[in-house]
Order: structure tokens, then sequence, then C-alpha cells
């Protein structure tokens, strides 16, 4: 019995010895420790076997058993790191094939809108919204801007066929917040407006002002130039330089344009402040008595100021765009790149 | 408008400040200086010179070798004029010498001969339009002087952007922006100019004047003979063309020096066109014809008024004078005229004959009575001046209707209400600073502690000073905006208010950008004739503006812009989706929108509805409704494909439309790819209400699911198998049901197709039991065929 148990180990070895494919060793396995293997045939031998020799041999056969297995599995394992050393031997990525970023893109005007209402309302204010299509009172009038006004020439109007016009500023929501509300508050009103004028690299008729309002008591020209000088360095990121200059507008006094020292040139003068290291960016004042009087106002108790101005002008500036009929061409390789 | 330094110096001594200076504190004071030049600056390189000796060139008949001899030394220059002679004595430009239009001298050789200079001609030096030979000067001058000794000094011109001076009529003459100055600068008059009165000097005739209109204010006229028209005198001619204006004869000249000068336009007829001796200010009769000085013809109506004699109107009154009576040479009286217009009527006529003059754009700020006096002794004065014969042969006609215009009484306001809206402490500004501000300006203040009573001078009186408000504009500028210390205001702690919509918005358009790749896009509110005619719409609901334009109407739906958006981009890419915010506008108002189209692989229903799940999901609206779009709504029915589109709604309200897009649209844009679209009423997807969200429990006990593959014919709306499964399934062990798989074609007959669901179900406190979940299954498999549906397999 012995020697036939050692014969049969010869035989598996050299059965197995150069087997390299799993299907090979399968077979072999099952040729011995099978239902019908050469290991099962003997051990169907051993029950005529007395009790003893039983255990003798059953011991032989057990080991015999185990070394097969142990060996299949020997196998097994290095054909395995064999194959996955093959794999990965084989397997490789190009890693400057390109890639895309998944997501679009949001309109610059958007963003920078979206930025402005964030730091307005980190700061209190409410955001409101008004019709582009408006009435004349809201838009001029009730802005002591009456007909005939000298003023109404630097604001040349979509007028319509219904009696109504396109806004031309973001203004008549001053008269349309102060109406619905109740002194002291602050708010700001983003959106778009309109001017009947011929487009060029830096003339839209369709364009996006930020119009903002704040009454209380004692409400100052001094208030004035921080509260603004606060938005203008938090847009920038950096303490930025303002300077107010009187001007006119009809529905403030006094009115003024504010100024930032040119982020370009640092003041030194370039083409984007032609040359007078200024940028005129927003038009404000200490809100006009009529104004307030207009929106229900008791104007012996409260005073304000207002302000408005272009958003397009911080984008493009932002950006460095250089044409503002960019915002409205709903070109894909202006869009992507934001 | 431009403004003269050396004009300015007539009347302040500004010899202390550089003109750039003066430019500078406009800017910070008054109004904003657009730009600042040096004008006539060659005229001090520029020198005389005698011409020695003229040679022909060796290499052209045309061109002359010319000797000069600038007072130091000779330079021979090429000279191609015709008149160069020996013996001139000529004004010649040295090398480094700019001539007007940047046009800088160098040394260069010319037909190989060297030339080291230049011998001018008139328009060279700027002086005039003569072009076809050198300019010869007298020859009694002295040698290798600079021009400037003849022609007057360099001059620095301001100027001024319009719109910032639209409020003060004080400001649109040179006098006016003195008398700034001398604020600005605490200076004194060096020549004042007052009323003193005209006098007659001898009265060959009395004229009359009328006012008929509440157009005109006021009204004063003279006569002056004996005069000669002529060419101005070279100082006058200067002072126009510095600031821009074209010499045209002495009359004209003067008015508009003094109209430069004062602000104030005058207008002067030829005497001997006006018909008889009364002075008609009259409205034009409706339809009546007149030829204005550019010599076209007109038609005026009741709203114009005119100035007129007895037969026939002479002008437009405050806009422009008539070709009947234009002072011409050959002119021997003139009848001057200074009036004060009303300034809307001015502004409306000058609007609607589209005629902006000079005069017109100053009446329609409001002048003064008190300077239409100014202005017509200034007249007199310099044609006096300018023309020594000329005589005043009329005593002055007038006419007053100034009742109620202007601002007639006295400000009171306290230095503390001043301080206060600028925000200034009294160490800064006291009230001693604030009297002594308004002085300077000409206002008179009485002072009672802190209780000021403010007189306003005329020339403010007539339109921009009546507030107190207006008081604290004119110390605020003059103290200095940027001398005022930025102050944080004292807001209250509370939150301000929060703006659902934007909140929302800010959500959808990062959901749009971020989950789904899109882009954003803006589109014009207009849209075109033809637009309308591929997407009709009621006529009497489409908006449209007054001017006749390219795109006249405004959009009532957002999908014409998105088209061409599509359209355009399909030249750069394939597959992409963009999406707007946005209005569209009806006769009713306007409303806000939200519009999404794609194309590519995707551009199908079904990506659609998951944007717009995702959306309900983003905003926590309650789950949408998708159904088949009835009565065109939102334009559905033109924009979208029939059987490949639906509206969508939630709760009660439907507020959109998604689907593919119409191929008979997309042919009429020129489109051949397909496309699908989406858009939303934003008001009512907004004011939907938030659904919170409620956590549910895990199962503690493993689901399990079974398959059912359901034949059904084709055009079956899902929607009814989902309900015939949650009917059936009992819902305590229901978990959830989706689709696994979907095929039409063999085995499945045609005209069907098969879908198989997957049902999940759970015990929840235990585990089913495999004859639990078999009756379950023989249920729903019952149910469906009791709904006509065949099981697979059967
Ligand atoms: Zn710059």
């Amino acid at each position: 019995m012995k020697e036939k148990l050692e014969q049969l180990k010869k035989e598996f070895d050299k059965a197995i010895g150069n087997s390299v494919k799993k299907e090979d060793i399968e077979q072999i396995r099952v040729a011995f420790l099978g239902k019908k293997g050469a290991l099962t045939s003997i051990m169907k031998e051993m029950r005529d076997f007395s009790l003893e020799k039983k255990k003798e041999v059953g011991q032989m056969v057990n080991a015999m058993k185990s070394y097969i297995e142990e060996s299949v599995f020997e196998y097994h394992k290095n054909i395995d790191e064999k194959e996955i050393a093959t794999r990965l031997n084989k397997e490789w990525v190009d890693i400057s094939w390109p890639a895309y970023p998944a997501q679009g893109t949001v309109h610059p005007v958007s963003t920078v809108r979206k930025e402005l209402e964030d730091l307005f309302t980190s700061m209190g204010f409410e955001i409101l919204d008004g019709p582009e299509m408006e009435n004349e009172y809201n838009n001029f009038m009730a802005l002591n801007i009456p007909e005939d006004h000298p003023a109404r020439d630097t604001q040349d109007t979509f007028w319509l066929k219904n009696g109504m016009l396109l806004r031309t500023h973001t203004s008549p929501v001053q008269i349309r917040g102060m109406e619905k509300r109740k002194p002291p508050f602050k708010f700001i009103a983003p959106g778009k407006t309109y001017r009947n004028e011929a487009t060029d690299a830096s003339h839209e008729h369709t364009f996006h002002q930020i119009e903002g309002m704040v009454v209380d008591r004692d409400i100052s020209v001094a208030n004035l130039i921080y509260t603004l000088k606060a938005i203008i360095s938090n847009i920038f990121g950096r303490e930025v330089e303002v300077r107010l200059r009187p001007s006119y507008f009809p529905f403030v006094e006094p009115g003024f344009e504010l100024d930032f020292r040119c982020q370009i040139c640092s003041g030194k003068g370039c083409s984007v402040c032609k040359q007078s290291g200024w940028i005129e960016y927003l038009g404000c004042g200490m809100i006009h008595p009529n104004v307030l009087k207009n929106g229900g106002i008791d104007t012996d108790e409260f005073q304000g100021f207002a302000f408005g101005g272009g958003i397009e002008r911080l984008v493009m500036m932002k950006y460095g765009i250089d044409d503002i009929r960019h915002f409205h061409s709903g070109d894909l390789r202006f869009l992507k790149q934001f | 408008m431009k403004i003269s330094y050396n004009w300015l110096n007539d009347y302040i001594d500004l010899s202390d400040v550089s003109p750039q200076e003066v430019g500078r504190m406009l800017t910070m004071k008054s109004a904003e200086v657009e730009k600042g030049e040096w004008v006539d600056a060659h005229f001090e390189k520029v020198v005389t010179a005698k011409v020695e000796k003229v040679e022909p060139h060796p290499d052209s008949d045309k061109l002359k070798l010319a000797t000069v001899f600038d007072g130091k030394i000779s330079l021979r220059v090429v000279c191609g004029a015709p008149n160069v002679a020996e013996g001139q004595v000529v004004a010649f430009a040295p090398v480094g010498t700019v001539l007007p239009g940047n046009f800088e001298i160098k040394p260069l050789k010319i037909r190989g001969v060297e030339s080291c200079g230049m011998i001018c001609a008139e328009d060279e030096l700027g002086l005039g339009d003569e072009h076809d030979g050198i300019m010869v000067l007298d020859s009694s001058l002295d040698i290798g002087v600079p021009v400037s000794e003849i022609f007057g000094n360099k001059d620095y011109v301001i100027e001024i952007e319009n719109k910032t001076i639209n409020h003060r009529p004080d400001l649109w003459g040179h006098l006016g922006i003195a008398r700034e100055l001398k604020a600005i600068f605490s200076k004194s008059w060096k020549n004042e100019l007052k009323y003193r009165g005209v006098k007659c000097d001898k009265e060959e005739e009395v004229f009359e004047v009328e006012i008929k209109t509440e157009r005109c204010l006021h009204y004063l006229g003279l006569k002056i003979g004996n005069l000669k028209v002529e060419e101005s005198p070279r100082w006058l001619k200067t002072r126009l063309k510095n600031i821009g204006l074209r010499p045209i004869n002495n009359i004209v000249d003067i008015s508009n020096f003094v109209m430069f000068e004062t602000g104030h336009p005058l207008h002067a007829f030829d005497r001997s066109n006006i018909a008889g001796n009364k002075i008609v200010i009259r409205d034009a009769f409706e339809n009546e014809k007149f030829v204005t000085l550019d010599e076209i013809e007109r038609f005026l109506d009741s709203e114009d008024a005119v100035i007129a004699d007895k037969e026939k109107s002479l002008a437009i009154a405050g806009v422009m004078g008539g070709l009947n009576s234009e002072v011409q040479f050959g002119t021997k009286e003139i009848f001057i005229e200074s009036a004060l217009f009303d300034p809307a009527s001015i502004r409306r006529t000058a609007n609607r004959h589209d005629l902006r003059t000079d005069s017109s754009s100053r009446f329609e700020k409001a002048l003064w009575v008190e300077n239409s006096y100014l202005a017509v002794e200034r007249f007199v004065e310099l044609l006096k001046e300018i023309v020594p014969g000329a005589k005043v042969v009329s005593t002055l006609a007038v006419a007053d209707n100034s009742e109620g215009y202007g601002f007639k009484g006295s400000i009171e306001v306290t230095t503390k209400k001043i301080r206060c809206l600028l925000g200034v402490g009294q160490e800064d500004l006291s009230d001693e600073r604030i009297v002594s501000i308004l002085r300077s300006l000409d206002f008179s203040v009485s002072a009672e502690g802190e209780h000021l009573s403010i007189e306003v001078p005329e020339h403010r009186r007539s339109k921009d000073v009546s507030l107190d408000a207006d008081i604290v504009e004119e110390i605020g500028r003059i103290y200095g905006y940027n001398n005022i210390c930025p102050v944080s205001p004292l807001f209250t702690m509370d939150r301000a208010p929060v703006n659902k919509n934007v909140v929302k918005t800010d959500l959808i358009c990062s959901l749009m950008t971020k989950s789904f790749g899109a882009n954003e896009v803006m589109n014009y509110a207009f849209i075109k004739k033809e637009h309308v005619e591929m997407i009709p719409f009621p006529e009497d609901r489409i908006i449209e503006t007054v001017d006749e334009r390219e795109s006249p109407f405004l959009r009532y739906s957002m999908v014409v812009g998105l088209l061409d958006n599509l359209f355009e981009n399909l030249k750069n890419f394939k597959e992409f989706i963009l999406f707007e915010f946005g209005r569209v506008y009806f006769d009713d108002g306007e409303k806000n929108r939200l519009a999404v189209i794609v194309t590519g692989k995707d551009a199908g229903f079904l990506k659609m509805k998951e944007i717009a799940v995702s959306i309900a999901k983003e905003i926590k609206a309650p789950p949408f409704r998708f159904n088949r779009i009835e009565k065109d709504f939102m334009l559905g029915e033109k924009i979208l494909h029939p059987g490949r589109s639906a509206s969508v709604s939630s709760v009660k309200s439907c507020f959109g439309i998604l689907g593919e897009m119409h191929p008979q649209l997309l042919k009429k844009w020129g489109i051949d790819v397909p496309a699908a679209y989406l858009e939303f009423d934003l008001e009512e997807l907004y004011s939907l209400p938030e659904k919170g969200v409620k956590f549910s429990h895990l199962f503690k006990f493993p689901s399990t699911f079974f398959d059912v593959s359901v034949i059904v014919p084709e055009k079956t709306e899902t929607d009814q198998l989902f309900k015939i499964i949650k009917k059936s399934v009992e819902s305590k062990i229901f978990v959830e049901t989706k689709i696994v798989n979907c095929f039409k074609g063999s085995p499945v007959p045609e005209g069907f197709l098969s879908i198989s669901f997957r049902v999940v179900l759970n015990g929840r406190e235990r585990t089913l039991t495999a004859d639990e979940m078999r009756s379950a299954q023989q249920k729903l498999f019952d149910d469906f065929r009791r709904a006509g549906y065949k099981i697979s397999g059967d």
C-alpha cells in the first residue's frame, strides 16, 4: 500500500510538473482527488482492511491528500501571481490623454452680480427686483426728472407703444422700494437696464446696473463714502482708494461721481483709465428730498443716500474683456472661458 | 463746452495757477473736465524769417530751394509754394516744431536736397484755410521773433462734460467758470462785469416789443447803426477758434463771443429786413413755413414760438434765426436781441425740429433775466471797440413776462443740518467757514447763531438753488468731499429679509452648471418681425417699441434667443446645454422665466424631464406632474414635438413646458439636428410650497425582490403600469419598483414592447417567507392580466 501511495505521489508530481494553466491543474486534481480519482480508489480499497491497518493507511492517505491539495493551491497561487504580473505589464494608460471639467459655466455678469449681492447681503442689505417695463412716473417723474428736463438727453429711452418704457436705469426700484417699506431700511436692486443707443465695443443698449439705497435718521455723505469704499475694496479684495467728484443726477442732491484708483496701472495712467489714474464707477449722492417725499418718506426725520453703477464695467475689468457685445452674444467660445 | 485758459484770465488773475490745476480743481469741485490740451503751442517755436535767396531745385520743376535767415543763421529749405520770393518775411518752422495735427518738422531730403525746416502756409499754422501758397508777413516785422507776438500766445483749452453742468446755467460761459474759480482759489475779480446801462447815442427810431406767448419770459432789443460788417480782428478770431468755433464776421463773432462769455445767447437781425418797428413774440401758426439760417425749410406749429415783425416770422425763438434777416457783408444796421425763453418750450422745439444749437442748449437750462441786460451791454461795448463808428440808435425796447419765474425767497438752514448731512464735525467745518464759503460764491448770508438765512445770487436762482440740500452741495464741494472722513453708518444688527427668489435662482443656476454641465447665456429682449412670423402670437398681446428698429418686438417666449444661440454654436460645438434666466413681456406685464435648450445625444424628452425633477429637488418643490400640452400652453404646441412633450405642474399651478423641439420650428431656424427645450415660469415655480425632508428608518432585515415582464402595446404610458404595481402589492411589504429592462422586437409581437419591473419587498420587522413572495408575485401577475396586459411567458 505504501508503495502504491509513493507511486501515486510520483505520478502526481510528474503530472503537475509543468502545468501553467488552471484548467490543467484542476483536471489533475480531479484525477487524483475526484470521485473517480486515484486516491479515492485507494481509499475504497481500505474498506476491507483491518482497523489497525485502516488507521495506518488512513494517515498515509490523508497526508497524501493534503500534499496534493497544498500543491494544487501553490500552483494556483503561482499562476495568479504570474497572471497579475503579466496584466500589469500589459496594462497602461496614457496619462497625457486630455480630460475636461464636467461642470458648465455661469455667465460672468451673473457671477459678478452674485458676488455683489453676497457682499451687500452680508452688510444687511435686502435684495429687491423691479420690472424692466416701467412707467414714466417711476423711471423719470418720481426721480425728479420731469418731461423736458435736459437730463433726459443722457438717457435715450426705448419707448413702447403701450405707453410704457424700458427702464433706463435701476433707479425706479428706489421708488418701488420706498413705497413698500418703513425706514430705516437699506436695499440693493440689481438688474437689466436699457438705453436706446447704437452698440459698439463699449456701448450696449442692454446692460446691467446695481442700485442701492440707505435711508435712516442721520445718514451722511461720510457714511456714503465709507460704505462705497468698503464695497469697492471688497470687490477687488484689497484696500482701494476712492474719490468723490461733484456731479449731477436729478434724484440726488448733492450728487457725486465716485471714482476709484485704476487697479490696472495703480493710478499711474493707462488706456483703461484714459491716463487719469481713476476709473469713474458709480453715480451716487444724498437722496433728493423730492424723491424721498415721492416715496412717502418723512424728510424731517429721515435722510439717506443712493448709488447706482454698471455691472458690465466691473466684469470687463475683472476678466480683461475688451468688447461689451460678447455678453449678449451667446457664443460658447466666450461663455466656456468663465 | 470748451473753456480757454487765456480767456478766463480776462476776469481773474490765474497766473499763479497752472491751467492743468484749473482743470483738476474744476473736476473736483464744479464740473467734470473731459480733457485739457494746449493749442497754438507752436507759435512759440515758429519765428519770423527773411527769404534771402530763391533758386530752382536741380531735380524738380515745381520745387524751389529757398535760403531763409531766422535772425541767427541762414538755412536752406525745399519749398513747393509758387509765391515764395526773395525779400519776403515769412513764418518759418525750424526742425523740432510740432505743427497742428501733430506734424513734427524733421530734417529730411527732398529729391536729393537737404531741407532744414519749413516755410508755413496759413493752414499749416492753424490760422485759416489758405493752402495755395506760403503766408507772407508784413515786411517791416523784426526777424527772428516768435510768431506768438503777432498771432497771440499759446492757450490751454479745457473741455467740460456738458451733462455735468446741465443743472448749472451759470457755467455755460467763461464768466461763470471764472466766478467758480474765484471761490475755489479764493481770488477776487480782476475785471468784474456788471450791467451799468446801455446808452443811446442818437435816437433815430423807437422800437416796440410785444410778448404774446407764455413761451417768452423777457425780451430786450436795440438798434445799432453805422456798421461795417467785416472780418473780425485776430484776437477775436483766435478766442473763437480756440474754443472750436468758426469765425464768420464781426457781428456774428461778437455775439458768439458774448454767448461764450456770459452764457447768454444773442441774435442779430439785419434791420433792413424787419418790416416796421414792432417786434412781436408769438406762437407760430399751425404749419407755418419758415426757412432757418441753415437754409432748411421747416414747418412750425403752435408749440413753437417765433420772433416776428408785422409781416413775417424772423426767427424760431431761442433756437435759430431766419435766412430772411441774416446779417451779411453789406449790412449797415442791425437789431440785436437779448431775450429769455421758457426752458421746456425751447427744449421741445429744438427736439421736435432736431435742431440743437448753442443757443437752445443754453435757454433750456433756464437762464436769468439780469444776464440778458449784461449780454446786450457787452455786445455794444465790444462792437464799438471793433467797429469804431458804430452807434446805438435806439433806446432799449423791453417787454417782460417773467413774473413767477425762478426762486424768489431765501433759504433757511442751520449749520448743524449742513454738518449732519455731510457727516463732518464742527471742528472741521465751523459756522464761520460755512458762511465764508457761501459768500465766496456770491450768496448773501445773515447768520444768527447756527441759523442761516441765505439769499441766492441771481445767476443761481433761475433753477439750480432753492433747497437746503442745494446749500449743502455748495458747502460740500468747496469744502472738498475728499476732506470728509469716511464714517461707518450705525446700522442695527437685524438680518435683512432674505429674497427667496434670488436664493432659488442661485440654486438652479448652480444645479444646471454643476450637475448638467450647462452654460448660462443672456439674450436680448428684442426680437424681429420674422421671429413673430415663425412663432405667431396674438398681436394685441405683443409689446413693440415706438422707434422703428430691426428688432422692434419684445420677446414673449425665451425660445427665440436660445434657438439663435443653438444655430450659432452648432458651427463650433456638437453637444451642449444652454440655459437662460430672463424675462418675457406681454400687454399685461412681464414674467421671469427659465429656459433650457439641449442638443447632442442627450437631446431627448427624458433629459428634460430629468432636469425638471432635479430642479424640483434642488428648490424643495413638491413633486412635478407631467401632462400632455393643452391649448398651446406657453406656446408649447408651436415649440415642441406633439408626441414628445409635456406641460409641467405641481400642487395647483401649471408653470412650464418641456420636451423635444418641433422639427418644423428647427427647420425654420435652419437647424438640422434634434434639440430639446424647457421653459418654466419662475413666479409660479418659486411660489410652490417648500417641502421639508423627513427621514425614514433603514430596514433591519434584508429586502427581497422579484421581476415581472409585461407585454404592452406601444404608446402605453408606464405611469399606468406603476399604478397597477402599487395598487397590487401590499403597502406594508412594498419598498419600491423600477424598470430594469425594456425592449421590442422578437419574441415580442409587432406593435408591442416588453417592460420588466423589479419589485422590491421587505417584511419590515422580519424576513419575508418564500411563500409570501410567491403569492405577492402571483397576485401582481393576475392584476396585470386583469388589466388586459400579457405577462412575458404567458
Ligand atoms: Zn489706469
